[in-house]
């Protein structure tokens, strides 16, 4: 990751295209906190500036990472449904100082409803479930947090049309209440279909800014291409 | 298989082990009358009292997805140190000052050096990224070392009524070690089904990486979940310490290896983020009456360590096979 300036409204998506390699998910991870040591830069949050040193700083201030890797990044495996859900707003949950089983079950069954996630209870393992359900329980759980902005790192990789098409009008009917989100695919119809702006990055280098109108797939592709 | 039906059968078939144990020693002709007896029933729950404390912070650990090979050492340190304050108190010879201790002030003492052991476990492994056994073995060393330039190679015996009580002390008809360990496996019941801590613990055993992205502070929850695992291992020091009226350098030397095998035949995976305290005391009596057939059937301490070391291995193997599945 070299230079990228990006900036991102409540109720917008902003989309980041880049071919593999590009550093795409490492402009997520920055943002989010993970690599506060190995990255400078300036990250602006409603006016004011912030610098995350940890996931736990990006979550508190409001911005959360549905990562791309949901078996290797998003899920514990070995935990229900509820378990994942509330996994990073425990203190939500809590009554007394002491987790409360029905807190829990009331937040996985709000957001099973949402979401249209399909699971036979909420106790549910989530190494049970279709990877269109899975994918949906990584996005309830960053949203369970409450953020202002959502980077979301590639939400539709493996999964079927169906859930597909949900997670798309999820994200609308969030951008309408005001989300702001980071939507880094390397789908460029999914891009284009989506985002209201669209970031190219190269080589660790912002190369190209398009607004939805001016984009298109062969400007795209084509600030996306490496330089030599 | 569904892994909760699976978690719910691996209990079931500790059960169903413990069970069988104990009825085929009661139905034993040579031995059932020695083995029913109330004194023995007793002495066998006495015994595992200091393997369960042990064994509940090696859960703890364990689920984290760590493990802890110190604990032995930690507990022989803790109890030698709280025997040492006891009998002799703290002497600056240079100053020719002495601080005597009171009886809780050197339980309190004991448990302080458990904890901050575990604690310094957990930092370095934090700290250098080291692989949780590699520390722990370095501990196991460093522990055992302290224990034996505190007691300077003696045992430290004759340490008073009021500590004895904890070791051989009754309430209620049940020796006290027992309401100790039964008081810390409510606590830590609790503690892994109902707070954050607990869940942090399967979640990180689980998939640290998705812990760490769901905000989770590693190296906090994994300094604590040591600090816990040493400091019930110095109230294990101090039990049994107590019930010897003696503090040995060589005290617990091995106890790690019961106290893993009682976590794992207890149905916790050594791969984290699956099991249970309540797994781990089903456990703990296994190994506990296994132990007391194998003496009273009269076998070969020889033998008892090859047969202790078979099961171990079953248990290791089955929890193999189940995680493959």
């Amino acid at each position: 990751m070299r230079e990228v300036s990006l900036r991102v409204q409540r109720g917008e998506i902003l989309g980041v295209f880049g071919l593999m390699g590009a550093g795409r998910t490492e402009l997520l991870e920055t943002l989010f906190g993970l690599h506060p040591r190995e990255a400078q830069g300036r990250v602006f949050l409603e006016g004011r500036a912030v610098w995350f040193r940890s996931p736990r700083e990006a979550i508190n201030a409001g911005v959360v990472l549905a990562p791309e890797d949901r078996r290797r990044d998003g899920l514990v495996l070995s935990l229900g449904l509820a378990a994942n859900l509330s996994l990073a707003c425990l203190g939500k949950v809590e009554r007394h100082g002491l987790l409360d089983a029905i807190r829990e079950r009331d937040l996985a069954a709000d957001f099973v409803k949402r979401l249209r996630i399909r699971t036979p209870s909420a106790g549910q393992l989530v190494r049970h479930l279709s990877g269109g359900n899975q994918q949906k329980i990584v996005l309830a759980k960053g949203l369970a947090t409450e953020p202002k902005v959502l980077l979301l790192d590639e939400p539709t990789r493996g999964i079927d049309i169906n859930a597909k098409r949900e997670i798309y009008q999820l994200l609308d009917g969030l951008v309408a209440d005001g989300l702001g989100v980071v939507l880094v695919s390397s789908e460029l119809p999914e891009i284009l279909a989506l985002a209201d702006r669209i970031l190219v990055i190269s080589e660790g280098r912002k190369t190209a800014e398009f607004s939805r109108a001016e984009a298109n797939e062969e400007n795209i592709m084509k600030a996306a291409l490496p330089r030599n | 298989m569904n892994p909760k039906l699976r978690d719910h059968l691996t209990r079931f078939q500790s059960l169903a082990a413990l069970l069988l144990m104990v009825l085929s020693l009661s139905l034993h002709p040579g031995i059932s009358d020695t083995f029913l007896s109330q004194e023995n029933t007793l002495n066998v729950l006495r015994q595992i009292s200091v393997n369960l404390c042990l064994s509940i912070g090696m859960t703890l650990v364990i689920l984290s997805g760590g493990i802890d090979l110190s604990v032995g050492s930690v507990l022989a340190l803790a109890g030698a140190v709280a025997a040492g304050l006891l009998k002799d108190g703290l002497q600056f010879p240079t100053f020719g000052v002495g601080v005597q201790f009171t009886f809780l002030g050197a339980a309190v003492a004991g448990l302080i050096i458990g904890a901050a052991l575990g604690w310094f476990n957990g930092w370095v492994i934090t700290r250098f990224r080291l692989p949780p056994f590699v520390a722990a073995l370095g501990m196991l060393s460093i522990a055992r070392g302290l224990t034996q330039l505190w007691t300077k190679g003696f045992p430290i015996t004759g340490l008073g009524a009021e500590f004895g009580f904890i070791g051989t002390g009754r309430w209620l008809g049940l020796p006290m070690p027992v309401w100790i360990s039964a008081a810390l496996v409510a606590v830590f019941v609790l503690i892994t089904r109902k707070t954050r801590l607990g869940r942090y613990l399967y979640a990180i055993g689980g998939n640290e990486r998705a812990a760490q992205l769901s905000g989770l502070n590693l190296r906090a929850i994994k300094i604590t979940v040591y600090a816990l695992g040493g400091a019930l291992a110095g109230i294990a020091g101090l039990l049994l310490t107590a019930r010897l009226d003696s503090a040995t350098p060589s005290a617990g030397l091995g106890y790690e290896l019961d106290s893993i095998a009682a976590v794992v035949i207890g149905g916790t995976s050594l791969n984290g983020g699956r099991g249970s305290v309540l797994g781990t005391v089903l456990g703990c009596l296994i190994i506990g009456v296994l132990n007391n057939g194998l003496v009273l059937l009269e076998v070969s301490p020889f033998w008892q360590q090859v047969i202790k070391g078979l099961v171990i291995l079953a248990a290791v193997a089955l929890d193999r096979m189940n995680a493959k599945e």
